[in-house]
């Protein structure tokens, strides 16, 4: 096996997903990048024979909320920062991520109180891991911005210039629309997760519904405006109708994750906005609440991106369903959705594809029963898992 | 690819090539020293002090290697199927998603326990077991996973449909470990009644009002059948050559109890007195990771590390954090606790193997199986970057 210092290391006897077509032959890396694709085997002494696995591009997923589950294994228990987000990271780079996103809250939830206290830490931790080179993958923070949390701006300007950040989405988590169109479903989620009786959840919905005359849209317009002033990707949150998208747009948002009908979806797509869809909902067949399910948007030609939502590993699994004939892309096209466009939609430009020049953040998978399973994880070349 | 593709090509790979790893601190079951281990056909033939790096071997740059932890109770398999309430996901990816997992946290032995007798849950809920342990063969058989697994079922003898449901799985050939619980109000983990009835109504999604009324049900269940019932499962187990745990013994009866009936493991014993009591008999004492790492148990009963400050712990297991493990044997050799380095170790993987039934591996040394890890510290945390198995690199 070639050391890490090598100069070139060589993948041979490997089926090659490019980015339109899929290849059988070698790959070399040099200084932690792509050199070159060639097809047809490699005499290189020491190539490392692929046995006629895939090699794939290392998948970028923009949307993980796996951080958490890390940091708060079991209701009560906080576990320490730094050991958690390495435990999240292996979990990440077995599923093939490469690069990820690691969705931090700002702003409470009904099913977490406790995320005004323990979103800092987590960035914290994020970049002194990635400082000390403790992980495999390459991490960025995503900060989901919580509007309907009056102090949410405040929360955000605490931590918007920190080194780890690279993309923030706005949620809003009110009852009568986007998630939560049910007002009566949102009231029995609210007594049960807060403990809350019937005239406390209905003083919580009050408030809450209070939020969306003034505060929603104030908080809206100026997270917004901070976070295209730093340059970060900007993602709206569970969109519903058609003016949900109009009114992103307006604010400048050029991403709109989960999407929960076709209208809206559209709508975005034809605003050029790129669309994020949760790779579990894929896999599963289904929407966990019923909304418009992201097979039916990759039917309808506006599912740009998966991520992975709350299952590291269903990225992979995804995109290999994309490409099995229910859905019938090319493989090309469905590892696109969780590499290529993604690097495109967070605006990195030196990642998401195999190709001369680009990061050698590669994965070799084989296939059992037509389910993909990673063998070997490399970042920089440099073999991670 | 299919199966049959896969299994050629392992039968097919050289059956182990060479692996030499210099310039390492090796801990050994004895002691601590820079050194060398050579590896072949995935067995361990040489361990040598010394700092050099021989040609071909691989250079370590002085971080720990160690033997590969063997954890005899995780429930993360069950986690991984059942990613949040309602959602089910294939059995064999969860599995191998969960082997990942463990297989990073440095564990190369994996006892994936499942919880039989769940007298509340649904059918769904029920079937995931046969489903998971079929997914865990399965992945075995095709070499899917990193680590070996190996099945730990849990009993809960408060069911009255326990012994039908696991009748099936008795014969299972991964099975290894098999647990006797018993959760009732009053006793072992929540001699508190208010506190169990917090866990109930919080964790586990109890209506307040049905509380009392369970824990009269359990209670007499307890009376009457589980004793019938833990009996059976022992012997049930013993007759197939399976070590069996007993489950969070509190008093001096529970362990007698145990001991009488032939179990060899005393699994999160919740008094000083019921470790002392397994001591006595030559029971093996098993403590969950998380609680060394916490610093003390979820529910307020005897802590870990109390066990090891009195010399009453034997193994450690990562319960519901596999990352807790590696961390929690590194804690316990911090100098307030005092273990030596070696000691520490060899509560995660010799003790641990050995209990288990499985004597080919544990520790460093000529003629044991080359599951190793190399560990670099970050300050105080472990950083787990490179793990074999049988001296292949599987992470």
């Amino acid at each position: 096996m070639p050391s890490q210092t090598a100069a070139e290391q060589v993948l041979t006897n490997a089926r090659i997903v490019l980015a339109d077509e899929v290849v059988e032959g070698t790959v070399y890396l040099r200084d932690g990048k792509i050199a070159e694709i060639a097809s047809g085997g490699s005499a290189v002494p020491g190539a490392e024979d692929m046995e006629g696995d895939y090699v794939l591009p290392g998948l970028i997923d923009l949307h993980t909320d796996h951080f958490e589950k890390h940091v708060l294994p079991r209701p009560g228990t906080r576990w320490n920062m730094l050991a958690a987000v390495m435990a999240h990271d292996a979990q990440m780079a077995a599923g093939g991520v490469t690069t990820t996103f690691d969705c931090v809250c700002v702003g409470v939830s009904i099913k977490h109180p406790e995320r005004r206290e323990i979103f800092r830490p987590m960035i914290d931790a994020v970049r002194e891991a990635v400082a000390k080179d403790m992980l495999r993958a390459d991490h960025i923070v995503h900060l989901r911005c919580e509007v309907t949390d009056e102090m949410v701006v405040d929360l955000f300007d605490a931590v918007a210039d920190h080194a780890a950040v690279g993309m923030m989405s706005l949620m809003d988590h009110a009852p009568g629309h986007r998630q939560y169109p049910d007002v009566q479903r949102f009231r029995e989620r609210t007594m049960k997760n807060l403990k809350l009786s019937e005239a406390e959840a209905d003083a919580h919905i009050d408030r809450l519904l209070s939020t969306q005359e003034y505060l929603v849209p104030k908080n809206r317009i100026e997270l917004a405006a901070r976070g295209k002033q730093r340059g970060l990707a900007i993602a709206s949150h569970d969109d519903e109708t058609a003016d949900h998208i109009v009114d992103a747009a307006a604010l400048g948002i050029t991403v709109t994750e989960f999407p929960t009908t076709l209208a809206a979806a559209r709508a975005a797509h034809d605003s050029g906005m790129k669309i994020i869809m949760g790779a579990p909902n894929l896999v599963r067949g289904g929407s966990h609440s019923g909304n418009v399910s992201a097979a039916e948007l990759a039917a309808a030609g506006l599912l740009d991106n998966l991520a992975s939502d709350y299952v590291p590993a269903s990225l992979l699994q995804a995109a290999f369903r994309l490409a099995a004939p229910e859905h019938g892309l090319s493989l090309p096209a469905a590892m696109a959705t969780v590499s290529a466009n993604p690097a495109e939609t967070a605006g990195l430009g030196d990642r998401g594809r195999i190709a001369s020049g680009l990061k050698a953040d590669l994965l070799r998978v084989a296939t059992v029963e037509g389910q993909p399973f990673v063998k070997t994880v490399w970042r920089d070349a440099k073999r991670v898992m | 690819m299919l199966q049959e593709d896969v299994l050629e090509k392992q039968a097919s790979a050289p059956a182990g090539a060479a692996l030499h790893l210099a310039n390492a601190e090796v801990v050994t079951a004895e002691t601590t020293f820079r050194g060398r281990v050579r590896v072949e056909d995935g067995v361990i033939v040489a361990v040598e002090e010394g700092g050099g790096v021989p040609a071909g071997a691989i250079d370590c740059g002085g971080e720990l290697l160690l033997p590969g932890l063997v954890d005899l109770h995780t429930d993360h398999c069950e986690r991984h199927a059942v990613p949040r309430p309602g959602v089910h996901w294939d059995p064999l990816q969860a599995a191998i998603a969960h082997d990942a997992q463990v297989a990073s946290a440095g564990i190369t032995t994996v006892f994936d326990s499942l919880v039989v007798g769940l007298r509340d849950a649904d059918q769904t809920r029920r079937d995931l077991l046969g489903s998971i342990m079929a997914a865990v063969e399965k992945g075995e058989e095709l070499g899917l996973f990193r680590s070996q697994h190996l099945l730990h079922l849990r009993c809960e003898v408060t069911d009255p449909t326990l012994l039908d449901q696991i009748g099936p799985h008795m014969d299972h050939p991964l099975l290894q470990l098999v647990s006797v619980m018993e959760h009732t109000v009053g006793q072992r983990q929540f001699p508190d009644a208010e506190k169990y009835k917090e866990v109930l109504v919080k964790l586990f999604d109890v209506p307040e009002d049905q509380v009392e009324a369970r824990f009269k049900r359990d209670a007499e269940a307890s009376r009457t059948f589980a004793p019938t019932f833990r009996e059976a499962v022992t012997r049930m187990a013993q007759q197939r050559g399976i070590p069996v745990a007993a489950h969070d013994d509190e008093t001096l009866e529970h362990v007698e109890e145990a001991a009488r009936l032939g179990m060899t493991i005393s699994e999160f014993p919740t008094t000083l007195l019921a470790a002392e009591a397994a001591r006595e008999r030559g029971m093996v004492t098993i403590m969950g990771a998380p609680n060394v790492v916490k610093g003390g148990s979820q529910s307020g009963n005897v802590s870990a590390i109390d066990l090891v400050r009195a010399g009453l712990l034997d193994v450690l297991a990562s319960d519901y954090v596999p990352i807790s493990m590696l961390a929690a044997t590194l804690r316990l050799a911090e100098d307030d606790i005092g273990l030596t380095l070696s000691q520490a170790v060899n509560l995660s993987s010799r003790n641990a193997a050995k209990a288990g039934g499985l004597d080919d591996r544990g520790e460093i040394a000529v003629g044991k199986r080359a599951d190793l890890l190399r560990v670099r510290m970050v300050e105080d945390h472990p950083v787990v970057r490179t793990v074999y198995t049988a001296g292949k690199r599987v992470a």
